[in-house]
């Protein structure tokens, strides 16, 4: 199965739009130390029951829980990169660390990073549209995870999804 | 933590501290704070949006969880997230390469996608 590594970006946006659960069975989902503690361990006050569900993932094995990685490919690459956060420098580690086939995050500046260093990365709309096409969702799951993306991306991305299922219909 | 940085505040902000400290019943300088602090928000995820900084790292600087920064983003209306362009330009033939060519980038290759990089700013900006 293909190793996909999350950002905090690409987790709580999957998890929002409620198709988290079907990428971890379509993908093997490491979710590096670094967003674990942001995304999880610091959303416990404020955001328990996102916080909760994430760590019954997590227990389950469905997301799979990397302790923090250290890759001399990605430390060079970050060096001088101060738009990145812990969270996605821990990815690229890991990326790089575990040999995963694809970042997955809808985060600007990040895949502004990844695609300078030819780096794959799945953006949110790309995951969805391969879920449907591998049947891990239905067509009207698709629409309906594409509605729940909507206030998370940006218009013409969102109005380009819908499109784009619109012609798998 | 707090630093104290000694600051020439103009007098119209003064006097709106002055305002906002009465009106919400805090100290002069919680209420410098906070319309410091409103601010900086504004202009973070103002950053975030514009790709020049990522949503951890601006989860650290305003302390927050990424969860809170996604919110008060869509509680402004700033939009977040990928471009179109950048959606478009890099296509879904992204996820398809060989691990050997992650490990060492050809520079040609990073010259041109840095091009491309430079070209997604100014189209942004």
């Amino acid at each position: 199965m293909y190793k996909v590594v999350l950002d905090a970006d690409g987790l709580i946006k999957t998890y929002k739009a409620g198709f988290l659960l079907q990428l971890t069975k379509e993908y093997v989902c490491l979710l590096p130390e670094e967003v674990y503690q942001e995304a999880v361990v610091a959303a416990r006050i404020g955001h328990a029951d996102e916080a909760r569900a994430l760590q019954d993932l997590i227990a389950a094995e469905q997301l799979l829980r990397r302790p923090a990685a250290r890759s001399r490919v990605a430390d060079r690459i970050l060096r001088g990169w101060h738009s990145l956060g812990r969270g996605e420098s821990g990815a690229v580690r890991l990326f790089f660390r575990e040999g995963a086939g694809a970042l997955l995050t809808d985060d600007r500046a990040f895949v502004n990073f990844l695609g300078l260093h030819r780096i794959p990365f799945l953006t949110l709309s790309e995951a969805l549209l391969n879920l449907h096409a591998a049947n891990r969702l239905s067509h009207q799951e698709a629409e309906r995870a594409a509605e729940q993306l909507r206030p998370l991306i940006r218009r013409d991305v969102y109005e380009d999804l819908r499109a784009r299922l619109e012609k798998l219909r | 933590m707090k630093k104290p940085v000694p600051l020439r505040i103009p007098e119209n902000l003064l006097s709106l501290a002055a305002l906002k400290a009465r009106r919400d019943r805090v100290d002069k300088a919680t209420a410098l704070r906070q319309i410091l602090y409103a601010g900086a928000e504004v202009y973070t995820l103002q950053l975030l949006s514009h790709g020049e900084l990522s949503l951890s790292r601006a989860a650290e600087l305003l302390d927050l969880n990424p969860w809170e920064v996604l919110e008060r983003a869509a509680a402004r209306g700033i939009e977040v997230g990928e471009t179109l362009t950048q959606h478009r330009a890099v296509g879904p033939s992204r996820v398809a390469e060989r691990p050997s060519e992650r490990e060492s980038p050809p520079e040609r290759r990073t010259r041109v996608t840095r091009r491309n990089h430079r070209q997604e700013k100014k189209r942004s900006s």
